[in-house]
């Protein structure tokens, strides 16, 4: 395969329904070994940029390719060895065991008849810890609390072990110690050469981890860089309304109404 | 996982069920036949030997042309509408979702009705199992396509368009048995409050043939199943095609429907009862809950049918009344357990 390209490149991205533009000519490249964080109001087209991303829907104009490959050229399979999605909402309906959860993501390694042998349930039990949630592989998942039904989906995400990773808001439900931890984790992820890829709400939490932003309002890109660049008092106040300060001190951005 | 010995035994256990309930089943009746005597006849019967001494010309009757026939395709039939429960169930993400209460059989047993009454049933013995797939195949899009909107299925949308479309099914199948004989109340009874009463070795095929093959088929669809019980966007970004594939499910299911409502009429509430007492006992993993429900409706059924021609004897009471008298309280009290759940496909 071509390994010098190992890139997402969007370009030129449209996706419109019923006459309504939700993204409006969006291009961008998204490299591994980084994390990027997607911001804007609500509204403003990220969680459908995300699912145009990972092929959930399709774009009505603009290509993206994936390792020099447009997406639609990939077999189902094929494709979700390379990008793994989570969702903004995980259904738990069924009582699924958090094992059986987390190895669905080693279906798409898996043919027709095939089960998960040992290493797959080794490396669902280690993904699994990644999330702090040791012991818990025999649990059902309908008994579990958001937070911790979130954290089980986000170990169903790694056990996929795609270059790239997308997060349709993955810190929404946790509490303030496990969204830490689980930007640390993503950030880890990315320093160790994965491409993360994810809609954030908390401005302030994407500064800190994120190694670059992207703005996104009514649909079209309003900047992508570092941080301390994009997130201007500029952008803050036009796009977000709100006030923000960057700390030369401590490098931290802080907002206010 | 999915194929330990924990669960090689618990095919085993419920293999042995099914082979003593048909036996006991064969046995039980108005006229009982001794266990030896069952074992022989049918031993004999199968293998094209002459039955052996000790053996009468009626219990060897009862034995192989009444209650074998009948009890097989209550066991093909009940083990077809519980794997179509189980599909279905994880198909819509709906616990409710079931063919009877979907419309799928009435719509089944309307184009089924209409093929009697027309007489194209008669050219092949497969035409009459494969007319009322058509019928439930029609059914199943137009509710289908009536409660999906935007991409998504709405629970209660889906089950009350199920509702309304089998109550239509049901009303058609009454005007056209009521204008085209004279035994309509009689007919009518057998269609809407279904049986496997008067059943002959040909009934058996019509619904063996199409069920077996359905259900085979859909066993490669197992993972399948377990992804989207996580979601449209997580199963399909764990390598499930998922449109194409609810085109293949919903087919094969409609095959098993139309099959078992051509031979049976109406038996509903089997897909429901089914899988949610095997899924309480092993689990969701449709590796295993696939073929365990196949296995548990296929003792059910001829079990409910043996209390139906029991119970009242000589009497018989219809098969779909025993089964709506166990599976309506199973279906209320699964009702009010997702009551304010509010789930989308």
């Amino acid at each position: 395969m071509r390994k010098e390209k190992q890139s997402i490149k969007v370009s030129g991205l449209c996706y419109a329904v019923t006459g309504k533009t939700i993204v409006a000519d969006t291009s961008f490249e998204i490299e591994k070994n980084e994390f990027l964080g997607i911001v804007g109001p609500n509204g403003a087209g990220k969680s459908t940029l995300l699912k145009l991303l990972t092929r959930i829907l399709t774009p009505s104009d603009g290509y993206i390719l994936i390792d020099g490959e447009d997406i639609f050229g990939y077999d189902p399979k094929e494709l979700y060895r390379k990008i793994s999605f989570l969702p903004q909402i995980s259904y738990f309906d069924f009582p699924l065991s958090v094992l059986e959860v987390v190895l669905m993501g080693r279906y798409p390694y898996l043919g027709i008849f095939a089960s998960e042998n040992e290493d797959d349930i080794k490396h669902a039990e280690n993904c699994l810890s990644l999330v702090d949630m040791d012991g818990f592989s025999q649990r059902k998942v309908t008994t579990l609390s958001g937070g911790e039904q979130q954290r089980v989906s986000v170990a169903r995400v790694l056990a996929q072990e795609t270059d790239f990773i997308f997060l349709d808001e993955p810190s929404s439900h946790l509490d303030i110690h496990h969204k830490f931890a689980l930007m640390e984790l993503l950030s880890s992820l990315a320093q160790k050469g994965k491409g993360i890829v994810a809609v954030l709400h908390d401005l302030d939490l994407a500064s800190r981890f994120c190694d670059k932003i992207l703005v996104l309002e009514n649909g079209r890109s309003k900047g992508l860089g570092k941080p301390s660049q994009v997130l201007s008092e500029d952008i803050l106040s036009s796009v977000f309304k709100i006030k923000g300060s960057w700390d030369p001190g401590s490098g931290n951005l802080s907002v206010s109404l | 996982m999915p194929t330990g010995k924990k669960t090689l035994s618990l095919y085993a256990i419920l293999a042995s069920l099914l082979a003593l309930t048909v036996i006991a089943c064969v046995s039980l009746g108005a006229v009982s036949v001794p266990f030896g005597k069952v074992l022989n006849i049918i031993a004999a019967k199968s293998l094209w030997l002459d039955v052996g001494a000790g053996i009468e010309k009626s219990q060897e009757l009862i034995v192989w042309n009444v209650r074998l026939p009948r009890v097989l395709l209550a066991a093909t039939i009940g083990g077809g509408l519980s794997i179509v429960g189980v599909v279905m169930q994880a198909m819509f993400r709906n616990p409710l979702a079931e063919p009877g209460i979907l419309g799928w059989s009435s719509g089944g047993a309307f184009f089924a009705v209409l093929s009697i009454y027309t007489g194209i049933y008669q050219h092949w013995f497969l035409l009459l199992p494969l007319v009322a797939f058509a019928g439930t195949l029609l059914t199943a899009y137009t509710v289908y396509g009536i409660s999906r909107y935007r991409g998504f299925v709405e629970n209660t949308t889906l089950l009350l368009c199920g509702v309304g479309l089998g109550t239509l099914f049901i009303s058609l199948t009454t005007f056209v048995l009521s204008v085209s004989n004279a035994w309509s109340m009689k007919e009518m009874l057998f269609w809407l409050m279904g049986g496997v009463d008067s059943r002959s070795w040909t009934h058996f095929a019509m619904a063996f043939v199409p069920v077996l093959i359905a259900s085979v088929i859909l066993l490669f669809y197992a993972k399948n199943l377990n992804a989207r019980l996580l979601g449209y966007e997580a199963a399909k970004t764990v390598g499930i095609d998922v449109e194409r594939t609810t085109k293949h499910l919903v087919i094969l299911s409609s095959l098993i429907v139309g099959a078992s409502v051509a031979v049976s009429g109406i038996v509903g509430f089997v897909g429901l009862i089914i899988p949610h007492s095997v899924r309480l006992l092993i689990g969701v993993d449709h590796r295993r809950l696939l073929p365990a429900s196949f296995i548990s409706g296929a003792i059910f059924l001829p079990l409910a049918d043996l209390i139906a021609r029991t119970v009242m004897s000589p009497q018989e009471i219809r098969l779909g009344v025993i089964t709506s008298l166990v599976g309506v309280p199973f279906f209320l009290f699964l009702l009010r357990r997702n009551f304010g759940r509010k789930t989308i496909v």
